[in-house]
C-alpha cells in the first residue's frame, strides 16, 4: 500500500492504526504504531497481528474477530478489559494504556474482508479518572467520620438533656413545694416584717422557676435542623398562644419565608408576650417587611410605652429590664443559629419597633 | 403491537442465541462463568402508548447503542439503570473499588459489553436473513430511553426485551431494545413464518 | 426407524430441528421443558435428546442431573450458543455426551450425531 492516499490519512493521525486482510496479516502499519513499538511498515507487512499483541489476548481476538467474520460489527476493546492490545511502551517505563477499535471492511466476495484496527492512546484518561476516584473516596470517607461524630453528639446531647430533664423535674418539684411554703407563711405572718421576709424568699423562688424554664428552652436551641418557616403562620401560632391578650395584629408578611431554627415561633411570642405584660397601653402590633440595598428587614413595632435608649441593649441581657431579660436574650440566641440579628430601634414613649436583619439568603418571597 | 405468539417465538430464540453467544465471548474475556438470559420480549410501534419512553420512564439510564443499515435499517441498544451498569462491571472485572457509579472507565467496559452483546443479536438475525448489515461504532450515552427512538418515526417498531445477567451468583437486570425502521421487520417475520410452515 | 427427542422451549427452535432431522429420515419427538422431556423420555425411550439450556419450569442443567439419576442410558447432546468452558463442565459432570451449537449448521448436526442415530 502506497504512503499516499489512504497511507498518508493514517500517518497524519494521533492514534496507532494498521489494516490486515482477510488472513489477519497486516498491509499496512502507521508512523504512531512504529513510534510506540519500534516496528518499521516494512518489517510489520505480511506478518500476523497475532505476532505483535499481547500474548493474553490472543484467544480473546481469535473469539471476537470471529463474531466479526460471522455478521457482527466493529469490535470495541475497553481500556480495562484489553489495557495493552499492542504493548507500547513509553520510553521513561510503564506501557501506554489502550482503547481499540476493529472495524471490518466487507470485501466483494464472502471471506474477502479487511479490518482497520484504531489503537488509541487512554493513559491520562484512565489517571484522571483514578485520581478523580481518590478524591471521592477521601471524600467519603471524611463524610462517614463526620456523620459518625455528629452520631455522638447526638447521642452525648441526648444523654445530657435527659439528664438535665430529671434534675430540673426534681428542683421543679421541690421549688413547687417551697413557694407554697413560702406562701403560707407569708399569709399567716404575725408582723410586716415577717411578712416581708416570707415575700422576698416568694420573689427569689419564682425568679429560680424562670431561670430553670429558661435552661429548658435554651437547651433546644440549635438541636433541630434551621428550616424555611413561612412568618405569616409563625406569627399566627404566636399569637393563638396569647388567647386572653387584647390586642390588634397587624400582619403584612404574605410570602415571606425566613430560614431559622423551629424555635424561630417563640421568639414572636416572646416579642408579643413582652409587648403585652410591658408595654403598658399596647393596644396594636405590627409585622411588616421591608427591602433595601442590604436585604430584607422584618419589623416588629407596637403602640406601647416602648424602651429607653439607656435599656436598648440591656433587654437582651439575662438580666431583667423589666423582667424581658430571659425572653429576649434567648430570641437572639435563636435567631443567631442562621445568622439573623435583632435590634430595638423604637422611640421611647411610642412603642418598641424591633428590627430582624440577616444575610442575603435567609429570606426568601415566596408567590403562590 | 405485535402479538403473534410464532413471531415472537421466533425473535426471542433468535435473540436468544445471539445472547448466549455474547454470554459465551464475555466469560471468557473476564474468565468468569456468565448466563444470560432474555426471559420476555414484546413488539410494539413506537408511536403507540407503550413505546419505549413510556415502558422505561424517565430515569437517566446508561446505554450502549449501535446504528445498523442494510436489509434491515435501526437501532439496537442495550440499557441499564446507573447503579446496575456500575455494579455489572464491577462483577465482570473484579474491581477492587465497589462504588457504584458510571466514570469514564466503567463507560468504556460497558461500551465492549454492549458491542459483544449488539453484535451476538444482530449477526445472529442477520445470518437467520442471509444477508449481512453495515453497523456504525457503538455509542455510549447517559439519558431517558425515549432518547434512543428520537430518530425514529411513529410507524417504526420497536422490540423490547429484558435482559438478565448472572456473574458470580449475582443478578443484574438490563433492557434491550431494537428500532428498525418501517419495512425492516418484514423479511424477519416472513421469514420466520416461512420456517414453521414448511412441512 | 430412530427416534431423536428434541427439548426446547421455543417452537421456532424445534421446528428448525425437527425440519433437518426428519429430512435425515429420522423420527422426531418434542418436548417444551425439561419436566415435558423426563416424562416423554422415560416413557418412550428416544435414541437421542437434543436439549436445549435455558428453559422455564425445568431448565437443562435439572435435566440432565434427573436424567442421570434414572440410569437410562441414551445419549444427551447439549444445543446452546453458549461456548464457555465453565458451561461445558458442568454439562459433562452432569452426564452429557456432546454439543451442538446455536444457530444449527447442519453439516455439524450429522457428523454429531450419527454415531448414534444412523441404521
Amino acid at each position: 500500500m502506497q504512503r499516499s492516499g489512504i497511507g498518508a490519512f493514517l500517518d497524519s493521525i494521533p492514534d496507532g492504526a494498521c489494516i490486515l486482510d482477510s488472513n489477519r496479516r497486516v498491509v499496512y502499519w502507521n508512523a504512531i504504531l512504529t513510534e510506540w513499538t519500534g516496528i518499521s511498515p516494512k518489517s510489520a507487512r505480511g506478518r500476523e497481528i497475532s505476532e505483535f499483541i499481547h500474548h493474553d489476548q490472543q484467544r480473546v481476538l481469535s473469539l471476537i474477530l470471529t463474531q466479526v467474520m460471522e455478521g457482527g460489527g466493529a469490535v470495541y476493546l475497553s481500556p480495562q478489559l484489553h489495557p495493552h492490545f499492542i504493548p507500547a511502551p513509553y520510553p521513561n517505563g510503564g506501557l501506554r494504556i489502550q482503547q481499540t477499535i476493529i472495524q471490518p471492511q466487507r470485501g466483494p466476495l464472502p471471506g474477502e474482508n479487511t479490518l482497520l484496527l484504531i489503537i488509541h492512546d487512554v493513559t491520562e484518561m484512565v489517571r484522571q479518572v483514578k485520581a478523580y476516584r481518590e478524591v471521592r473516596d477521601r471524600v467519603l470517607r471524611e463524610l462517614e467520620e463526620r456523620t459518625r461524630a455528629e452520631n455522638a453528639l447526638q447521642v452525648s446531647n441526648r444523654k445530657l438533656n435527659l439528664l438535665s430533664s430529671i434534675t430540673r423535674h426534681d428542683i421543679l418539684n421541690s421549688l413547687t413545694a417551697l413557694l407554697m411554703f413560702a406562701s403560707m407563711m407569708k399569709e399567716e405572718a404575725k408582723d410586716e416584717d415577717s411578712r416581708e421576709g416570707f415575700e422576698k424568699i416568694e420573689s427569689i423562688g419564682w425568679t429560680i422557676k424562670r431561670q430553670i424554664d429558661f435552661t429548658k428552652n435554651y437547651q433546644d436551641v440549635g438541636v433541630k435542623s434551621p428550616q424555611w418557616q413561612n412568618v405569616q403562620s409563625i406569627v399566627r401560632q404566636a399569637r393563638e398562644q396569647l388567647e386572653g391578650a387584647r390586642f390588634r395584629l397587624e400582619c403584612r408578611v404574605e410570602g415571606l419565608e425566613v430560614y431559622a431554627d423551629p424555635l424561630l415561633s417563640k421568639v414572636f411570642y416572646n416579642l408579643m408576650e413582652n409587648s403585652v405584660r410591658h408595654g403598658e397601653r399596647v393596644t396594636e402590633i405590627r409585622i411588616s417587611y421591608q427591602h433595601d440595598s442590604g436585604g430584607i428587614t422584618l419589623v416588629y413595632s407596637d403602640n406601647g410605652v416602648g424602651i429607653p435608649d439607656s435599656e436598648k441593649e440591656k433587654i437582651f441581657r439575662r438580666e431583667s429590664y423589666k423582667n424581658t431579660g430571659f425572653g429576649l436574650f434567648l430570641s437572639r440566641e435563636i435567631l443567631s443559629i442562621t445568622g439573623l440579628e435583632i435590634r430595638e430601634s423604637g422611640v421611647a414613649g411610642e412603642g418598641v419597633r424591633f428590627e430582624i436583619r440577616g444575610p442575603g439568603e435567609a429570606f426568601r418571597i415566596v408567590r403562590e | 403491537m405485535n402479538e403473534d405468539p410464532v413471531v415472537l417465538d421466533g425473535i426471542r430464540e433468535l435473540i436468544n442465541i445471539g445472547v448466549g453467544k455474547a454470554a459465551g465471548i464475555l466469560g471468557e474475556l473476564t474468565s468468569s462463568h456468565v448466563i444470560l438470559e432474555v426471559p420476555t420480549l414484546y413488539i410494539g410501534e413506537v408511536g403507540n402508548a407503550k413505546g419505549p419512553g413510556e415502558v422505561l420512564g424517565d430515569a437517566p439510564l446508561s446505554m450502549v447503542f449501535i446504528d445498523f443499515s442494510g436489509p434491515m435499517r435501526g437501532r439496537m441498544a442495550i440499557m441499564f439503570s446507573l447503579e446496575s451498569a456500575a455494579n455489572l462491571v464491577i462483577l465482570l472485572t473484579n474491581e477492587a473499588d465497589t462504588t457504584a457509579e458510571m466514570d469514564m472507565i466503567r463507560a468504556e467496559t460497558l461500551t465492549e459489553v454492549g458491542n459483544i452483546l449488539i453484535n451476538g443479536v444482530m449477526g445472529t438475525i442477520s445470518n437467520f436473513l442471509g444477508q449481512p448489515l453495515t453497523y456504525a461504532l457503538p455509542v455510549y450515552v447517559q439519558n431517558r430511553a425515549a432518547y434512543l427512538a428520537t430518530p425514529f418515526g411513529e410507524k417504526d417498531h420497536f422490540l423490547f426485551a429484558t435482559t438478565r445477567f448472572q456473574v458470580k451468583q449475582r443478578s443484574v437486570h438490563g433492557d434491550m431494545l431494537i428500532v428498525l425502521e418501517m419495512g425492516s421487520l418484514h423479511p424477519l417475520v416472513r421469514k420466520i413464518h416461512a420456517v414453521m410452515d414448511q412441512e | 426407524m430412530k427416534r431423536v427427542l428434541i427439548i426446547d422451549d421455543s417452537a421456532f427452535q424445534r421446528k428448525l430441528l425437527s425440519a433437518t432431522l426428519l429430512a435425515e429420515g429420522l423420527g422426531v419427538l418434542e418436548a417444551k421443558n425439561g419436566r415435558e422431556g423426563l416424562e416423554i423420555g422415560v416413557r418412550e425411550r428416544p435414541d437421542l435428546i437434543i436439549l436445549d439450556l435455558l428453559m422455564p419450569e425445568m431448565d437443562g442443567f435439572t435435566f440432565l442431573k434427573e436424567w442421570q439419576q434414572k440410569g437410562i442410558n441414551v445419549p444427551v447432546f447439549v444445543f446452546t450458543s453458549d461456548i464457555q468452558t465453565a458451561t461445558r463442565t458442568i454439562c459433562i459432570d452432569l452426564g452429557a455426551t456432546g454439543f451442538l451449537n446455536k444457530p444449527l449448521k447442519k453439516d455439524e448436526l450429522s457428523r454429531c450425531i450419527s454415531p448414534y442415530v444412523m441404521e
